[in-house]
C-alpha cells in the first residue's frame, strides 16, 4: 500500500493518501457516520435513546491532516475500554484547524445505558472481536504514516445538553443552517424538531409522526428551513414550518408512486444551491430530485415542490447506505453494503429525447474499505477532499486526482467511466 | 405447555449424516491450502439451531437445507433461504435472526449474508425479508436482552 501512494498507477484518480490510524481510537468502534462541520458550537451523539450535545472545551486532537475536519458518530461506543478516552463522560475525537476555516469536532457517544449493552454486545460480538485485532494489526489499507495518527492531547468535550423524547435509539441528527433547529430522527418513527435557547437549553418545537417506519435520516435544506427524512418505510419526507402558527408539517412524500425508491431510503443530500436532493437506498439506486421544475406550486419555506428527474442504477450491488453532493462541484459521492465508493457526475448533454438529467459515474473504488461503507461526506471548502466510514472501524480521507480539476461544475468526464482503480 | 403451539405437529425428518465431510483429510497433502467455503460447511453451521418452538433441529423441521445455501466464496457472498413450518409462523423472523447471529460467529467477517424465507413460504414474506436484512435492525433486536435470550437458547444446541 505504501508503493501506491508514493506510485499511483496512471489512469489512478481516486486513491488515499491518508489513512489516518483511526483505530487507535475507534478500535472498539463501528463507524456510522462522518460529518464535515462547518460552525456548530456543540456536537451530538445520537447513539442512544437521550441526545447528548458537547461542546469543544479545551480538546484538542492534533496532527490530523491539516484543515481536515470530522464530526463523527458511531454505531457501538463500549464505555471504559478505549485507551485514554473516557466514554462515561462523553468520549471525543476528531478534529483539527486551520487557521480562519471552520472548526470540526468530533463526539461518541457517552450515554449512560451503553455500558450494560456492552455485555449484550459481546454476546455477539466474538466475531466482532477477531476483527478489532485485525484491525490493530493491519489496516487493509496498509499502514497509516505516522504522523497521521490521531492523538488525543489533552482536554475533553463536555456534555452540555441531553434532550430526552426519543423512545428507540436516535439514529441521525442535523442542524438547520441557521443553527438555531435541531433535528433529530429515531426507530420509534419520529422525527423531532429542536429549538436551541440561550445557555444551551433546548426545547422540543414539533414531534413529527408522518413516517410508518424507522427514520433513518435527516437533513436540512442548505438555505432554508426545510427539512427532510429518510425512512425503512420507503419514502422520503419534506417538512416545513406552518406559516405562522409555528408548527410543521409534511409538505410532500415521495414514494414509489412518485417514481420513488421501492425499499429503504437511507440518506439524502442536497446540492449547493438547495434545488436539487439525491437519495439513496436498498433498492440499489440513487435517485434525483428536483424543486425547480415547477416553480409554480409552493410547498413551503418558499420551495416548490419536488420531482423525480433521474434514477441512477446498475452501479451498486448492495444496500447504498450514504449519499453526499459536493457543494464545490457538484459531484455525487455514494457508499455501498458492498464495499465500495462511487463518484457521479451530471452529463452536460442529457439525451434530447426525454429532456431530463442524467448522470454518469466517473470514479469508483472497489473495496474502499473491507466491509460495508456506511457514510461518505465530501470536505466543504476542499473539492478534492472525501471522507469514508466503514464497519471496518475505520474512517478514510481520500482525495480526488487527476481529472477531478476538469469538471470544476459537475460536468461530464468523456469517455472516462468506469476506471479501474 | 400452557401456550398454544403455532404449530403443534410439525413434521420430523432424520439428521442426515456429517460423515462424509468429517473423513475428508487433506487429500493433495497441501494443509496450508485455504479451503473454500462450500454450502455444506455453512450447513453444518446452522443445521443444529433449535427451533424456537420446538425442541427439534431446523434440519429436522426442514427449515433449512443443503440445497437451499448458496455460497460464493470468491465473491463472499452466502444467500440462506430458509422455511418457515407455517405461512404464518409468528417465529419467522426469530428463526432468521437466529441464523444471523450464528452465521455471523461463524463466517469471516468478509462474507456478506442474505437471509431471506424461501420465496412462497411465510404469509409476510416481504417484511421478514426486510427486516432480517436491514443491519440496524439486527443490531437493535440484539439489543434487546429477551430476544438475545432467546437466540442464545436457540444456538446453544449448535455449538457444541
Amino acid at each position: 500500500m505504501p508503493k501506491k501512494l508514493t506510485k499511483p498507477r496512471p489512469r489512478a484518480r481516486f486513491y488515499p493518501y491518508l489513512i489516518p490510524a483511526f483505530y487507535k481510537i475507534s478500535s472498539y468502534l463501528t463507524v456510522l457516520e462522518v460529518i464535515h462541520s462547518e460552525k456548530e458550537p456543540a456536537y451530538v451523539s445520537p447513539r442512544c435513546k437521550k441526545l447528548n450535545l458537547y461542546s469543544e472545551g479545551a480538546t484538542t486532537l492534533k496532527k490530523l491532516h491539516s484543515g481536515v475536519t470530522l464530526t463523527l458518530r458511531t454505531r457501538a461506543s463500549d464505555g471504559g475500554s478505549s485507551p485514554g478516552l473516557k466514554p462515561a463522560r462523553g468520549a471525543v475525537l476528531g478534529g483539527a484547524q486551520r487557521p480562519g476555516m471552520e472548526r470540526g469536532m468530533g463526539t461518541f457517544g457517552g450515554c449512560p445505558g451503553l455500558l450494560q449493552r456492552r455485555q449484550d454486545r459481546e454476546s455477539v460480538g466474538q466475531r466482532s472481536r477477531a476483527r478489532h485485532q485485525m484491525g490493530l494489526q493491519g489496516h487493509p489499507g496498509g499502514v497509516a504514516p505516522p504522523d497521521s495518527i490521531w492523538e488525543q492531547t489533552g482536554g475533553e468535550f463536555e456534555c452540555v445538553a441531553s434532550l430526552e423524547g426519543h423512545e428507540n435509539e436516535v439514529k441521525s441528527v442535523a442542524w438547520n443552517a441557521g443553527g438555531n433547529l435541531l433535528a433529530t430522527c429515531s426507530r420509534d418513527k419520529s422525527v423531532w424538531i429542536w429549538e436551541a435557547q440561550p445557555g444551551n437549553e433546548y426545547e422540543c418545537v414539533s414531534v413529527l409522526q408522518g413516517h410508518s417506519q424507522d427514520v433513518k435520516m435527516v437533513r436540512w435544506h442548505p438555505t432554508r428551513d426545510l427539512l427532510v427524512s429518510a425512512s425503512y418505510d420507503d419514502t422520503i419526507k419534506v417538512w416545513a414550518e406552518d406559516g405562522d402558527e409555528d408548527d410543521w408539517r409534511c409538505v410532500q412524500t415521495l414514494s414509489s408512486a412518485a417514481q420513488g425508491h421501492t425499499s429503504t431510503v437511507w440518506g439524502v443530500a442536497f446540492d449547493s444551491t438547495g434545488d436539487r436532493m439525491v437519495s439513496c437506498s436498498d433498492d440499489l439506486t440513487l435517485k434525483v430530485w428536483d424543486t425547480h421544475t415547477d416553480p409554480t406550486t409552493s410547498m413551503g419555506a418558499g420551495a416548490g415542490a419536488w420531482k423525480h428527474v433521474s434514477t441512477i442504477s446498475g452501479y451498486h450491488e448492495r444496500t447504498i447506505f450514504s449519499v453526499d453532493w459536493s457543494r464545490m462541484n457538484g459531484l455525487i459521492a455514494s457508499a455501498s453494503g458492498d464495499d465500495a465508493i462511487r463518484i457521479f457526475a451530471d452529463d452536460e448533454e442529457p439525451p434530447s429525447t426525454t429532456g431530463q438529467p442524467t448522470f454518469s459515474q466517473v470514479a469508483k473504488k472497489e473495496k474502499a474499505h473491507s466491509t460495508d461503507v456506511n457514510c461518505v461526506r465530501w470536505h466543504p471548502t476542499d473539492p478534492r477532499l472525501l471522507a469514508s466510514a466503514s464497519d471496518d472501524m475505520c474512517v478514510k480521507i481520500w482525495e480526488l486526482r487527476g481529472r477531478s480539476e476538469s469538471f470544476p461544475n459537475g460536468g461530464s468526464a468523456n469517455g472516462s467511466k468506469d476506471v479501474h482503480l | 405447555m400452557a401456550v398454544e403451539l403455532i404449530n403443534p405437529n410439525p413434521v420430523i425428518h432424520e439428521r442426515k449424516s456429517k460423515a462424509h465431510r468429517l473423513d475428508l483429510p487433506s487429500v493433495h497433502g497441501d494443509e496450508d491450502a485455504a479451503e473454500e467455503f462450500d454450502a455444506t460447511e455453512i450447513f453444518d453451521h446452522i443445521r443444529d439451531i433449535t427451533d424456537p418452538e420446538h425442541p427439534y433441529s431446523l434440519e429436522q423441521l426442514n427449515v433449512v437445507s443443503e440445497e437451499a445455501i448458496m455460497v460464493d466464496d470468491k465473491g463472499s457472498k452466502v444467500g440462506i433461504k430458509f422455511t418457515p413450518t407455517v405461512q404464518h409462523c409468528s417465529m419467522a423472523t426469530l428463526i432468521g435472526l437466529c441464523i444471523r447471529v450464528k452465521l455471523l460467529r461463524s463466517l469471516p467477517p468478509r462474507f456478506k449474508v442474505d437471509i431471506n424465507v424461501a420465496p412462497g413460504s411465510h404469509a409476510s414474506e416481504a417484511a421478514v425479508n426486510k427486516q432480517l436484512n436491514d443491519k440496524e435492525r439486527v443490531a437493535a433486536a440484539l439489543e434487546n436482552p429477551h430476544l438475545v435470550d432467546m437466540v442464545e437458547k436457540c444456538l446453544a444446541s449448535s455449538e457444541q
